[in-house]
Formats: structure tokens, sequence, C-alpha cells
């Protein structure tokens, strides 16, 4: 049938909030690695990694523009030459893969922990993955609208349980606030590429972005804003409940500090429960997006018209890489690789195909860009 | 001087032999000759023609010719066993005439005054030439009067209650307009009742519902476009839309979706909607329905395209969007802020109608721990009284719920109070009293109910009852964890859902159709709702001032 209207195209705002709900969802687990680095001043890092973070998500904007209408996967190869640019395309593929399947696992382990301590990791993946699946086989339009429901839903509901902790919280227990240590700092900001992963989306997006009064950079910058005062403010908050001790010897310190949280008189028990309802609305849009993110590569980079036939290839190897990450010395190596990789991949590879292609450009040599 | 021209004049046939007179009297007889075939060759030829125009056309049953015996014996061929076909033979002046009409549906009275009273007075001088065009301008004063040749559109035009005259020497046939047959009155919708606000609501017959239209729109961009639907039936269906605001290809698209059923008969609005939808296989509806001609008239001028079908008081609408599904004309005759607490509180419930009864097993069967201590130690002690777990006690109070709907639904309007007492009050009480099922179980599946009935759109109701059959088997495998799987996926269903190509959420949840939020999850005061709703893509969206 005629679809009237074209819908698979979006804001700057909206891409804002796909990046908004594709990083805030992931914080749970992967914040103790940046409060061990970094102490109480843990803060910092997440500051300075956003600051770093948006400065990269930035280049890769100041990259799709010198090349509007193509994606990653589609310019790569015409900057680094066709088997360098299939390498970088497969390194971004692998990025997606082991840290997506990094984060099934803690998923699912975080869901066992507090809400099923019987039912098998399996059941719990194989449960979120068809629900992403059957999003990812949407249209963008479609996925888009479901990323906005969410984050006009679950969103607001998660920070309003986030913000009922509050009354656990101990402001002593958060200071020194200035870092004892400068180079644990450096080391939480090397770390919280855990936290902001999923910026890199933006290579396969930009073509979708129409571009209209505001201005892309400052509506991404918005979002890395808000972004990073929420890492702030999370950290803060489990810091100032459980000290930076306490936060240590947790596996998943947020859950644990709106579990702890007791509202007398409320009749509202279990608060954990209750956010964990709304987080996996969030980690259902993240996954899904990934998913449809990790299909359009080979869609594109193959030539193919119809991405759906990918995502149901694609599906079974992050089920069975979430899943082959039970053991935590696997676990823990998976983060670091995919930490190390992303870090190379979005302060080294992407600035220097900036580079060259304004290089290129400038020169002359541009037929490419 | 005459001499001498005498002398110089010669006959013109001796210096040229073709000028003589015998030979130009031969070659006129010849001409005379020729002229006499070619009139005759003229003649057969016009016989060929005349042979060739009394054969009916491809498509056609038969062609009308000026015998009126041999029409009626056509006529009657194709009316044999329809005993409720009246012939009516009467003169003409000096010939023969004849009146079919079908009897209930035709206005005899009017046949009487305007026709038989005409045609049979003896002092019509005008009678004795009487030709077709001389009855359409002169004589038969019917309003609605018309030359139809084509057989098929003939009978048509006979069977729908108009009336065909006939007269001997006339190859053409006269359509009397002079449809009349019984039909309901204007009168109150019972699914769409109000307290304060217009009462009339459309009947079933299709002019009926237009005047209705027409009454609350004295515009000429309000267009009404007659399709014929159904093979058999030939059911006309009204597509109606303001033409300067409707968005550019939505009508057409309507209409080619239209041209495209293919079926005999055509009895319920809901045919045609099956027939239209993107999404066949959805629980949801996906066109508006409403019986109320201000609902209709508000939903044209936000650029909607509306379809009237003869005989059936639903109208569709269409595009429709969850939101549009949501709306009742209630909510726009009390005052805002209590309007969007109400419109406020359908979408909670409307969750609650789907998701209530697999909460109450999640909680039940898998996270006691949400509930306070107290009410935990209370909710334990009545589940220990019952032999059944959460989920197998759900399914048997669903079930129960089912039925007593369906009784209620399909029972006499007099034994349904009767039914609903004993289903409510004694089967319910009976079942806790025996243990079956715990009380606080009853007061859920009742509130699901209820919940249900809340909804403006029966359809939509019927959606959340189908919808939480596929929540409770979550539930009870997954807790909330299923529940929250399931929400999702209806989400992404109902996020994946276009209704004429425009999105089935419209502007819920869409930061560029944020505008439309004056009139969503709340509605603001008339005075802000200047501009008419985005989602539909109307060409002008200024509603003030025009």
């Amino acid at each position: 049938m005629a679809n009237l209207e074209v819908k698979s195209q979006m804001s700057p705002l909206q891409l804002a909030i796909v990046v908004i709900v594709m990083v805030i969802g992931i914080h749970s687990d992967t914040l103790v690695r940046v409060i061990k680095d970094a102490g109480s001043a843990a803060w910092l890092s997440l500051l300075l990694g956003g600051g770093l973070f948006c400065g990269a998500a930035l280049v890769m904007v100041k990259l799709g523009d010198l090349f509007p209408g193509l994606t990653v996967v589609e310019y790569l190869p015409l900057l680094w030459g066709k088997w360098l640019g299939a390498a970088v395309i497969f390194l971004f593929t692998v990025i997606f893969v082991i840290h997506t399947s990094f984060m099934l696992q803690g998923f699912s382990r975080v869901i066992a922990f507090f809400m099923f301590d019987r039912t098998p990791f399996e059941v719990l993946e194989a449960g979120l993955l068809a629900v992403c699946v059957y999003c990812a086989l949407q249209d963008w339009g479609t996925i888009l609208r479901v990323v906005q429901l969410v984050f006009f839903t679950a969103v607001p509901a998660a920070l309003g349980f986030i913000g009922l902790s509050m009354v656990s919280f101990h402001y002593i227990n958060i200071l020194p606030l200035w870092p004892q240590h400068i180079q644990g700092v450096g080391y939480g900001v090397w770390h919280s590429w855990q936290e902001y992963f999923g910026y890199e989306v933006l290579l396969m997006l930009l073509p979708l972005v129409y571009r209209g009064k505001s201005r892309m950079s400052l509506v991404l910058a918005g979002s890395f804003a808000f972004l990073s005062v929420f890492f702030v403010f999370v950290t803060s908050l489990v810091i100032g409940t459980f000290t930076v001790e306490g936060v240590i010897n947790l596996p998943y310190p947020l859950v644990s500090a709106i579990r702890s949280a007791d509202l007398p008189g409320t009749y509202l028990e279990r608060l954990d429960t209750y956010y964990l309802l709304f987080w996996i609305q969030i980690q259902f849009a993240m996954f899904a997006v990934i998913l449809y993110i990790l299909a359009q590569v080979p869609t594109r980079y193959f030539g193919y018209a119809d991405h759906r036939p990918w995502v149901l290839a694609l599906t079974p190897l992050l089920f069975i890489g979430g899943d082959a990450l039970h053991s935590s010395r696997l676990y823990i190596m998976a983060a670091q690789s995919s930490n190390l990789l992303g870090m190379a991949f979005s302060l080294g590879i992407i600035p220097a195909s900036y580079g060259l292609a304004w290089w290129r450009r400038r020169g002359g040599n541009g037929a490419n860009g | 001087m005459g001499k001498k021209q005498g002398r110089t004049c010669r006959k013109l046939s001796a210096g040229f032999a073709a000028a003589s007179l015998t030979l130009t009297a031969q070659r006129l007889t010849a001409l005379r000759q020729l002229l006499n075939d070619s009139t005759e060759m003229a003649d057969d030829l016009s016989q060929v023609i005349r042979d060739l125009n009394s054969a009916p056309a491809a498509g056609q049953l038969f062609l009308f010719t000026a015998v009126l015996a041999d029409n009626e014996q056509l006529l009657r061929e194709v009316f044999r066993d329809c005993d409720d076909i009246r012939y009516r033979s009467f003169a003409a002046g000096d010939k023969r005439a004849l009146l079919v009409y079908l009897r209930g549906m035709t206005d005899v009275t009017l046949l009487e005054k305007n026709v038989l009273e005409i045609l049979m007075s003896s002092k019509n001088q005008q009678l004795v030439s009487v030709t077709a065009d001389l009855l359409m301008n002169q004589l038969i004063t019917s309003a609605a009067l018309r030359i139809q040749t084509s057989a098929s559109e003939v009978i048509e035009d006979v069977m729908s209650g108009n009336a065909l005259l006939l007269i001997d020497g006339i190859a053409e046939t006269l359509v009397v307009g002079a449809v009349k047959y019984a039909k309901r009155q204007v009168a109150e919708s019972k699914v769409e009742g109000l307290a304060r606000g217009p009462h009339d609501a459309f009947t079933e017959t299709l002019e009926d519902n237009l005047v209705l239209l027409r009454r609350r729109s004295h515009d000429p961009n309000l267009k009404v476009r007659i399709f014929q639907l159904g093979e058999r039936s030939k059911t006309s269906l009204a597509v109606v839309y303001v033409a300067n605001l409707v968005k550019p290809g939505l009508v057409a698209e309507v209409e080619r979706r239209l041209e495209q059923i293919k079926v005999g008969q055509v009895l319920l609005s809901a045919t045609v909607e099956e027939w239209i939808i993107d999404h066949p296989w959805s629980p949801f509806p996906q066109t508006g329905s409403t019986e109320r001609p201000d609902v209709m008239s508000a939903a044209l001028y936000e650029g909607r395209v509306g379809l009237l079908l003869d005989n059936t008081p639903q109208a569709l609408l269409v595009p429709c969007t969850i939101g549009s599904l949501m709306q009742s004309v209630e909510d726009y005759t009390v005052q805002p802020v209590v309007a969007s607490l109400i419109r406020l509180t359908r979408y909670l419930t409307a969750l609650l109608g789907i998701f209530l009864p697999a909460m109450y097993i999640a909680i039940v069967s898998f996270h006691p721990g949400m509930l306070p201590t107290s009410l935990a130690i209370s909710v334990a002690e009545i589940r220990a009284k019952t032999p059944y777990p959460a989920f197998m006690e759900v399914l048997i109070m669903e079930f129960i719920l089912e039925v007593f709907q369906e009784a209620v639904t399909r029972m006499p309007e007099k034994v349904a109070p009767a039914a609903t007492i004993v289903g409510g009050f004694v089967i319910g009480s009976t079942l806790v009293q025996s243990g079956l099922v715990n009380a606080m179980l009853v007061v859920a599946i009742a509130g699901t109910a209820i919940a249900s009935y809340t909804m403006p759109s029966y359809n939509l109701s019927l959606t959340l009852r189908w919808l939480r059959v596929p929540t409770i088997l979550l539930a009870a495998f997954l807790g909330f964890f299923g529940i929250v799987l399931g929400y999702l996926a209806i989400v992404v269903h109902m996020c994946s859902l276009r209704s004429f190509g425009e999105s089935y959420l419209g502007g819920l949840f869409d930061i560029t159709l944020l505008e439309d939020m004056k009139d969503k999850l709340g509605r603001l005061p008339a005075k802000w709702m200047g501009s008419r709703p985005k989602q539909f893509g109307p060409q002008d969206r200024t509603r003030a001032g025009e």
C-alpha cells in the first residue's frame, strides 16, 4: 500500500533521544569499575569521560557531514580503500557484538539476581531477545517511535525511582569530592567508555537525520551534558548510600541502593522490582537499536535492500555470545577487550578518518569526499 | 452580321461528339440508375445498422425496442418469480404505456399524481405525438426523472425502488425517482449516548445520514462521492471528506482500496473495514467507528475521510489512531481539566484492562515481596484456602467472565438484569465461599472487566479482552518480566501499525508531533485548540478564523 508519508527520517532532537536511551540503561553494571578506579572522584571521571566522548561524537558528525547520505559502512572503503575499509567496518561490528554480548549477560545477571534467582540465564536472554528481534525487524520509523515511547515513559519513571533512593543518601559518604589520585581518575575516564557506549550508532544513523533549524552539534552536546549529569548523580547517589568501599563490594550498586530505600507509610516495598520493570524497557530499546544497527552493517556493505534476514542471522550470534560469558573471567575479559577496541575506534580511527577525509578534500584529492 | 454569324457558327456536336443530346440523355439515364442503386444500398446499410443496434452490447442483458409488448416480455423474464414487482398497464392518449415498480419500495402516491394522472388525462392533446423528450421536458412533473437505455441500469433502478415508464413506440425508457420505504427514524445512539450535546444519530438510511452531516456544515467543500459495493447487493457507500482540508492523496487511496473490494454482498461497515485496513490480522481496530454525525463532522474537519454505508448506522473514519479511539464526545462537553483527568484515567484503565489479572499472577506467584508485609501475609492466608495455583484461578475466573459477558450480550434485554445479579453476586460469592477462587482475585477480575468497559470504542475494549490472554500466559511463565515483555511486544506492534500511511500511535510519544498533545492524554480549553492535529496531515492547520 502507498505510504502517504516518509517516516524513516528523524530530527536531530530525535537522534539525541536515541543516544540518551542507548546510553542511559547501561550504567548499573559498569558503574563499579569506574568507582573502583577513581574512588569518590568517580564523578570527575564520568564528567571528563562525558566531555571526551562528546568530542568523539562530534567528530563522527563532522565526518558524516563530509559524506552526506552515506553511512560509515559506505564511506570507510572510499576513504581507506577496499580492504582497510572492510577491516575497520569489521572492527566496528566486533566492538558491538562483544559489548552487546557482555551487556546481555549483565542484563540476565541483574534480572536473575533481583527477580528470578532460579531461572536460567538463557531463558531471560532469549525472552528479551525475542522482543528485540520483533522490534528490530521493523522499519526505522517504528523503532524510533518505540525509542521515543520508552524515553517519555520508562526513562522518567526509572529516574523517579532512582530519585526515591535519595532517602538513603548520606552526604558524608561522598567526601572527599576532590580527587586524591589523579591516575585513578584517568583510569576512570578510560573505563567510563563502558558507561557511554552506544553513541557510536551515530555513524549509521546520521544519513537519516534531516537538518532543520536545530543545530546537530548543539543538540548532541546537550544529550551528552544530560548523560554526564545523570551519571554524576547516580555515582554520587550510590557512594552516598554505601560508601566507596561498600560500592566496590556490591555487584549492582544502583539497584541495591534503590532496594535499600524505605518509604514508611507509602505502602510501597521492594522499589527495586518497580525500578527494574522500567529498566528492562530501557534495556530493550537499547538492544533493539543495536540489533537493527548491526543488521544494517552487512545490509549496506553487501548492498541488500532488506535488513531483516540479517537481524535473524545475527540474533543467534548475540545469544550465544551473551550466554558464553557465564564465567566471570570471560565476562571481565569481554568488557576489557570491548573497552580497548571501543576507545581505539572512537578516539583513534574515527579522528584519523576525519583527518584523512579533511586532508583529501582540502588537497583537491577528494573525489571520495 | 447574323448571316456572318450563321456562316461561322457550327453545331457543337459536330466538332465534339460527347456534346450530343442523345449521348447526354443516355448518360443521365445511367446516372439515375446509379442513384437508385445507391438509395437501395443505403437502405440496406441502414437495415444492417438497425439490426446491429438491436443486438445487446457486451454486459447488457437486452436492448429496449419501440414495441412495448416485447419490452414487457423481456422485463417479465428478468423479474420472473419476483412477486413484489408490479406492472401497471394503462393508455396514454392513443398509445399503451406500462409502469413497472417494486411494491413497498416505491411511492405509489407520487406515481399516481406525477405520472398516471397526467398521462391518462383525455384532455392532454400532446399525447397524440408523444416522445421521450416531450415526456421529460413538458409532461411528467416528477423532480427525479431521467431517460435510461441500458437494461442493466434500468433493472438496478427498479430494484432500488424507482419506477420504470415504458410507452409503446418509444424505445427509450423513463426512470421516475420515487423511492420510498419503511425506515427507522433518526433517534439517539444506543452505544454512544451523551448527557450533554446533540442526541441524533445515524440510521440505516444513507440519504438521511448525509442530511445529518449537511445540516452540520453548509460548506461546499464538504464532498460526497457515492460508490456501489458488492457485485450482487450494489450497496451504496458514500466517501465523505472536506476537499480543501484532507491530506492530498488520501481520498485517492481510500477510493483505490474500495475498488479492490470483491464481494457479492456488503451488509456491514465492518466488511468494508476488513477490506481496506492495512493489517487485517491485528487485534487492534484500525478504523474509527461512530454513529454520531457530530463526531464524524468533527473528524472530517480534522482532515479525515468518512465512509457511510447504506443500511448500517456505523460510519467509518480513516486514518485511525489510538488517540482518536480514546476520545469521547463527552470530553468536549465537560470542563477541560475534568476531561483531561477522565481521559488520563481512560489510558490507565486500558493498561489495567490488559494487565491486571497478569499482575495478580506475577505478584502472588513470583514477587510477593512487592506487597507490604501485612498484605502479603493476608494474601498468603487467603490463598492457603484455595486449591489451585494462581494461574489456574485466573483462568477459571477469566473463563467465567468471558461466558458471562457473552451471555449478557446475547440474551434479551429484559432478562439481562436478572442474569447480572445471578452472575455477579450469586456465582461470584459462591465461588469465593466454596474456596475455588479467593476474594482478592474476584476483585481483580471485576476491576479488569470494568476497566475494559471504560473504552469509548467497543472494538478497543474487545482488543483489551483479547490481549489479556497472552499476558496471563506470559505472567504465568515469567512473572513481571513476562508482563514487561508482553507490554513491549504490544508497544512494538502498535508502533508498527499504519492506518492509511499514518502511524497508529498518531501524535502520542512523537517529539515531532508534540503540538498534537494538546488533545491527547488530556485536552486544552477550546481557546487554545486553534490548530488542527498535525498527525492527519490537513492542508490547512488553522482552525480559527476560517
